[in-house]
């Protein structure tokens, strides 16, 4: 929770974070090394400096970090856990949906854990039909991370709309795991075009109305494609994640996104996230709602970032979509404070 | 026969773009070192992320190895990439002048070559170097229909600013700073083999169709857009290699992405 100066507390949701283990002792070769040693200078060049943590931490943090970095010192009232497998670069996976349960085993009213699937796993493999019922059944999930750029046995990426995915969004509908969180990342095959290409999204966001599609990083770095496509499909939102941490450090850069975005999706189909722990939550609560959008683009682009849009951004949205009563948490979690003195689990 | 000159190296690299972030390599400073030895130069460069799309790279040492191939005096080129996941690959195929698809046998559609996609690319950035110039015209007061209208030999530089020489009897308008934007949005109507000649409108879509005043509005829309995402991606890479490689710039946030950043 966040507390304005007037008093008024603004609920926060965490739509994107991960529990990840990337230590030397899991990377598979140079794959898994250069998978976390890319991410650490995203972290590295977009934090402020006294945000910064080692590598070794960055490498491996525990529930305990987590929690801190989240719920105690980060505002955050409820997380949204994203699974990214990386079978191929990690022995045990970088974030698989086990490893994130530590977290939901921990706090279990703060945490809303999300599988994945991969149309290559076919029905029975690890991340296939069957293991998607399995998680349905065990986690009673509500949402999926897609990563389309994913290795996998010698392929290196595939298309939400490849005719083999069809049969795991219709899996979704009849289980009721309506949320679909979409990460565009570099992938190498189909190698002769742009793998970060968001016009996949497009087919399946039609094909499928009932499904909500939630792209990651709002379509960075294809934000022009994307929100072409977020404005005529009324199913397809943007995540913040990756495009927040520019308000430190070339803010103007935000402003203008924000705009864009403001203007193409409306204050509604946004959610706050930071990647944690790409980035921690504190500072960047902390710096977006002290933020205002500079006047010249509200003339430009005919929007506004209100205090009303804020809120929505930073929890209201997110909840909307995974049936928060946000009056109710807000209660519950008042009477439940998280203390971490000891009370938190060790890792396993 | 004489051995090449370094200058003339640079200004061949200085040719080679970046296809994503339209920028040259030189520009961004992604090139490490420049070797010459009688007539073989071998130039080593880097990319801000081991997961930088290989086919993009690929493009670039490709391109290296073309430009300076075309320079006097020069017999070999060695192209060496390095912090990209698939830079064996890369430095392996483009040094023995393998296509693209040969390089990838097993991950690329063999009838498939990287042009269609580098086009998508040089599209790209030459909105966003229209929207530039596009703004300055606007910011200084030119009416939409009129700008429209502009024909190439309009248009001159003079130090920073453009002057614009309207046709009716007006006295010329000053558009302040557009110098820069200028000569770039030319230079990627030539990539684009668009009319450079002094009759031709100034301002046409991307296949050299009049744009509409009436349709502007919603060109701009898409267009704006495709200029912050440009500025966005180049001012990430920047960041993102000055952390790994230049410490002493970690907290540098300045991008030659802010050129295109027209408040």
């Amino acid at each position: 929770m966040y507390r304005t100066a007037d008093g008024r507390d603004i609920f926060v949701i965490d739509a994107h974070t991960h529990l990840w283990d990337a230590s030397p002792e899991n990377q598979r070769g140079k794959l898994g090394k250069g998978w976390i040693d890319c991410f650490y200078a995203y972290h590295k060049n977009l934090s402020p400096p006294e945000k910064v943590w080692t590598l070794e931490h960055y490498q491996r943090y525990s529930v305990e970090d987590m929690a801190r970095d989240l719920f105690v010192e980060g505002y955050v009232d409820m997380c949204i856990m994203q699974s990214t497998n990386l079978f191929d670069f990690y022995h045990t996976g970088f974030n698989p949906i086990e490893r994130n349960a530590q977290l939901k085993e921990a706090f279990p009213e703060r945490v809303i854990l999300n599988g994945s699937f991969d149309p290559r796993h076919g029905e029975d493999g690890p991340l296939g039909l069957n293991a998607l019922r399995r998680a349905k059944e065990q986690y009673d999930i509500k949402g999926v991370k897609l990563y389309t750029a994913e290795w996998h046995n010698g392929s290196r990426g595939w298309k939400l709309n490849d005719p083999a995915a069809y049969p795991f969004f219709e899996e979704c509908e009849r289980l009721g795991i309506t949320n679909i969180h979409i990460h565009k990342g570099p992938t190498i095959w189909p190698l002769d075009r742009d793998s970060f290409d968001v016009a996949d999204v497009d087919y399946v966001a039609t094909d499928f109305p009932g499904l909500t599609f939630i792209v990651e990083h709002c379509g960075l770095p294809r934000l022009e494609d994307f929100c072409w496509i977020a404005t005529q499909e009324s199913n397809v939102w943007g995540g913040l994640a990756v495009a927040m941490p520019f308000i430190h450090s070339r803010p103007r850069y935000f402003a203008e996104i924000m705009a864009n975005l403001l203007y193409w999706l409306g204050p509604d189909k946004l959610t706050f996230a930071s990647d944690y722990a790409l980035w921690t939550p504190g500072w960047l609560v902390e710096r977006f709602m002290a933020f205002e959008l500079p006047e010249d683009l509200e003339a430009e682009y005919g929007v506004t970032l209100t205090m009303e849009t804020k809120e929505k951004i930073l929890g209201l949205n997110a909840a909307r979509l995974y049936g928060i009563d946000v009056e109710a948490k807000k209660e519950q979690l008042r009477a439940m404070p998280v203390v971490l003195d000891g009370a938190a689990p060790t890792v396993a | 026969m004489t051995a090449p000159a370094l200058d003339d190296i640079y200004r061949a690299l200085a040719e080679v773009y970046d296809p994503e972030l339209d920028a040259p390599i030189t520009e961004l400073g992604f090139v490490n070192e420049v070797r010459l030895d009688g007539g073989h130069v071998t130039v080593r460069y880097t990319v801000p992320t081991f997961w930088c799309a290989p086919n993009f790279v690929f493009m670039m040492s490709h391109d290296i190895r073309t430009e300076v191939g075309r320079v006097p005096g020069v017999t070999r080129v060695t192209v060496l990439v390095q912090n990209n996941c698939m830079e064996d690959e890369v430095n392996a195929g483009v040094n023995a002048g393998r296509s693209f698809a040969d390089t990838f046998p097993n991950d690329v559609d063999q009838n498939a070559d990287l042009e269609t996609l580098r086009h998508t690319f040089t599209v790209k950035g030459f909105l966003a170097r229209q929207d530039a110039l596009l703004r300055r015209m606007r910011q200084a007061g030119l009416p939409d229909e009129t700008t429209l209208d502009l024909r190439i030999g309009d248009v001159h530089p003079q130090g920073e600013d453009v002057i614009v020489h309207l046709s009716t009897a007006l006295a010329p308008l000053r558009v302040p700073l557009a110098a820069a934007d200028l000569t770039r949005y030319l230079h990627k109507r030539r990539r684009l083999h668009l009319a450079t000649d002094p009759g031709a409108r100034l301002f046409t879509t991307s296949d050299g169709q009049p744009i509409a005043a009436v349709d502007l509005a919603a060109y701009l829309r898409y267009s704006r857009t495709a200029r912050l995402n440009i500025a966005f991606n180049t001012s990430l890479c920047e960041g993102l290699l000055r952390t790994q490689f230049f410490p002493e710039r970690q907290h540098d946030y300045s991008s030659i992405g802010d050129r295109l950043m027209i408040g």
